[in-house]
């Protein structure tokens, strides 16, 4: 048998599984009360750059009685090697096996992790299923943004957090500390748990079916609510922040400073679920943005900082922030970076500005091949819009521009495919009928194609999803329409959008499915190396589920759907008027323009930034 | 312009931090402690931070070097104490001075290897020392890079095995810098070969450290 150091010697990247990072956060186990270990179900750099993570691990540990630990999956080879030695998952902080610590909480922020969590339970040493983990501690919850459907996993996650985790997180240490000292049963504190806004605990609601597989009814139990609704932070500027991040020694995804400028979208694009579980619009004081931008540098010696939100452009105070913003970046070397970017609103000056340190690529996301179909969807971006930025772009002396579509949309037919082959081409042409382009250089368009998925809360939710043939067929036709060489094609594996359709509106009987492919080898189904269709195909033969009731069937308006009883805010009349909308090929203006009554301004008290004018 | 020499020790956790790694979290370090970097011209400007002698993942290295250029008066003897206070527990500086040679005179490097006394005897190690030692190595072939067996017998003369704990403590000068390097993995691949049975010849090593950088006539590099 080996130990941990050993096992270190024999790894990929073994700085992955040392901890010790600048501004970890190490206690002393006997001076807290709640060990907590926050868990990313995925590797350590995918999990290292997501910013929720970030702010949650430092609010946890900014209390005395907590000590919260970071857990992110072991890759493979590590993960032979701790099952062959006997080693059970750890906290990176402190290096003790999770199994005692007292909350276990993960981020389920897409549906081809959930193998994973199943995985990192098993590898702390715990049984998967919730009713199996009799003792009270540890609780095993969830949040993220699959918690608005989290019924795959209800089987599995003793309490799910929908919604905004700052203020959720202290009510649960509190609930925890409260049983612990008490010593209550692990009922007992679901009971009490179900009773607090945004725990929803799903052993306390019963599902019954009708002949046609389709939901009859979920019926709350015992101190259960109706309706359970997501939770929101009321004001950005006094919520806590994190003033320092932990900086990782592997070069992770995102490995920069991160400041959230607002949360929520005004743009209401039909298949974006982001747009829709994040409202209502609140913004951050631009002073509040630039503090906690130089905290964070000075803090971590970062020397980027990426102003985050879904939509930076749409940002009312972009201009005042730069402003401010700006001589203390190019003065201290630091590059400000604004993902995000609309192509129809950003000034040219600015993007000027925003280079003098660093210079990034440019990326435009038309999502759709022709006008019509961006009507369709609702992403009011024009072609001369994408041709006229890409062209001064061009002047401005880029070589490379990436465009991101997606194929099997509603309302989708052959003439949308070529379409896109179609736009890409005419964005090479911009770059050669620019006469000073640089001599000698040529242009690279990057086209990425995945697959529309249909997912909860948007007024797509009760759409299709494209049949497999389908798809294989539309990619087909793009392959064969796109003439330039220039323009470089990639598209998304279709099965693994397949699979993240059926979990994305899945329900409770996925359950079964869920754990039956993890048994039987699948992890890391994310990842095209470790992908395997197969095995999900066996499983769902093995459980008698047909995944095809999930993702082809057209569902009606009145079906009880499996998030029906979580509330996020979005009436379903809002969501049916905008799914007729997009029937007709009609756009709805953007919240700024015009409010479409989605009510999620109810959440705070009535208010929505989306009403304030730049 | 300033051509600074730093000396640093990477040892437990940090012997884990990769070649490339090392550069971001020495440049990150820079800033926490606001000492003001020379940066390159061009495209990318990024901080000048030059390492000496690039270490094996997982190995450890005390009195190891890198370069750093600035401008202006920024006091020497504040270096060290502030990059001490912002790096973390397992990466500390030693020393820094400005620069008396040229990394090119760099020729050997002395390294301890720590074997486990319960995997590996005193003798065993002394009669493979003695022997044939050959090993796979990386070569440029042209452009491409391509593995080649190297005899490094000749290098494997000046060594001192010593037992401690029970474990057995190597001591050994091997060629080292630019032009000629023989890396501490390949002296081990040459002793333990592919007779593990696919298992890394890494456990019978509990611990590499490069000690000190030498010149060609064997002085402490500058």
């Amino acid at each position: 048998m080996l130990k941990l150091d050993e096992i270190l010697r024999l790894v990929q990247k073994p700085a992955r599984y040392t901890g010790g990072e600048v501004n970890a956060v190490v206690k002393s186990k006997d001076d807290v009360q709640i060990r907590y270990a926050f868990c990313f179900p995925d590797l350590y750099e995918i999990g290292m750059s997501h910013l929720g993570m970030k702010i949650l691990y430092h609010l946890a540990n900014s209390r005395e009685d907590t000590w919260c630990e970071r857990v992110f999956a072991p890759a493979k080879d590590m993960e032979e090697l701790m099952r062959q030695n006997g080693i059970k998952l750890f906290g990176l902080e402190s290096g003790d096996p999770i199994s005692d610590f007292d909350l276990i909480g993960f981020t389920l922020q897409y549906e081809l992790c959930y193998t994973n969590v199943l995985n990192m339970l098993d590898l702390a040493g715990l049984p998967v299923y919730s009713k199996d983990r009799e003792e009270l501690l540890p609780v095993v919850v969830a949040g993220g943004p699959c918690v608005c459907n989290p019924e795959p996993l209800a089987d599995f996650i003793d309490i799910f957090l929908p919604g905004e985790g700052e203020e959720v997180t202290h009510e649960l240490i509190d609930l925890l500390k409260e049983c612990k000292k008490e010593g209550v049963s692990k009922r007992e504190f679901l009971r009490r748990a179900a009773k607090i806004e945004g725990m929803y605990v799903p052993s306390l609601y019963k599902v019954e079916y009708n002949e046609n597989g389709t939901i009859a009814s979920v019926t709350p139990t015992e101190t259960a609510p109706e309706k359970v609704k997501k939770r929101i932070i009321s004001d950005l500027d006094s919520v806590y922040y994190p003033d320092k991040f932990v900086v990782p020694y592997v070069d992770t995804v995102h490995d920069r400073a991160v400041a959230e400028i607002f949360r929520g979208c005004i743009r209401g694009c039909r298949f974006c679920q982001a747009g829709y579980i994040y409202r209502p619009i609140r913004e951050k004081s631009a002073e509040k943005v630039y503090e906690q931008s130089r905290k964070l540098c000075d803090s971590t010696g970062y020397d980027e900082v990426s102003l985050c939100s879904l939509s930076t452009s749409d940002y009312t105070q972009i201009q005042k922030l730069l402003d401010e913003m700006l001589d203390w970046a190019s003065s201290n070397m630091i590059n400000v970076s604004l993902p995000s970017l609309r192509a129809d609103n950003f000034p040219k000056e600015l993007m000027e500005k925003l280079n003098e340190v660093r210079r990034s690529g440019l990326t435009f996301a038309p999502e759709a091949g022709t006008q019509r179909l961006r009507d369709v969807i609702n992403k009011n971006i024009t072609e001369e819009e994408i041709l006229s930025t890409s062209r001064k772009a061009f002047q401005g002396g880029w070589t490379a521009v990436k465009l991101y579509f997606m194929l099997g949309l509603p309302e989708e037919t052959d003439e949308d495919i070529v379409g896109i082959a179609n736009l890409a081409q005419k964005v090479v042409n911009e770059f050669y009928n620019n006469p000073d382009k640089p001599k000698g250089k040529s242009v690279t368009v990057s086209v990425g194609v995945s697959n529309f998925v249909p997912k909860p809360f948007t007024p797509f939710q009760w759409e299709p999803f494209c049949s497999l043939d389908e798809i294989e067929r539309k990619q087909k036709l793009l392959k064969e329409s796109v003439r330039t060489k220039k323009a470089s094609l990639s598209f998304h594996n279709p099965k693994m959008s397949m699979l993240e359709a059926v979990f994305a509106r899945g329900d409770r009987r996925l359950c079964s499915v869920l754990y039956t492919a993890w048994k039987s080898g699948c992890a890391f189904d994310a990842w095209d190396d470790s992908f395997d269709f197969d095995k999900w195909t066996s499983a769902f033969g093995e459980c008698n589920i047909d995944p095809d009731f999930y993702i082809l069937r057209k569902r009606d308006f009145d079906e009880v759907l499996p998030w029906d009883h979580l509330d996020y805010g979005i009436s379903k009349k809002f969501l049916i008027r905008e799914n007729e909308l997009a029937h007709k090929g009609s756009t709805s203006p953007h919240c700024r323009e015009k409010c479409s009554a989605c009510g999620a301004n109810a959440l705070n008290g009535g208010k929505c930034d989306a009403l304030n004018k730049a | 312009m300033r051509l600074i020499r730093l000396k640093f020790n990477k040892v437990g956790k940090a012997k884990y931090i990769s070649h490339l790694d090392l550069y971001r979290t020495f440049s990150r370090a820079f800033r926490r402690a606001g000492i003001p970097l020379w940066y390159t011209e061009g495209f990318n400007p990024r901080p000048y931070i030059n390492f000496a002698l690039p270490l094996p993942l997982g190995a450890e290295s005390v009195n190891d070097c890198m370069d750093i250029k600035m401008e202006g008066d920024f006091p020497l003897e504040e270096i060290v104490k502030r990059l001490n206070e912002v790096l973390p527990e397992d990466l500390k500086t030693v020393s820094c001075a400005e620069a008396v040679m040229s990394v090119r005179d760099i020729s050997f490097a002395e390294y301890s290897i720590v074997f486990d006394g319960e995997k590996v005897s005193l003798d065993d190690l002394k009669e493979k020392l003695s022997g044939d030692l050959r090993a796979n190595k990386k070569v440029k072939s042209g452009r491409k890079k391509v593995e080649k067996e190297v005899d490094i017998s000749e290098y494997v003369k000046d060594y001192s095995l010593t037992q401690q704990d029970g474990d057995i403590i190597l001591g050994i000068t091997l060629p080292a810098g630019s032009s000629f390097n023989i890396s501490p993995l390949l002296l081990i691949d040459a002793l333990f070969g592919d007779e593990n049975e696919g298992l890394s010849n890494m456990l019978y090593v509990k611990n590499i450290r490069r000690e000190r950088l030498l010149t060609k006539s064997l002085e402490e590099f500058k």
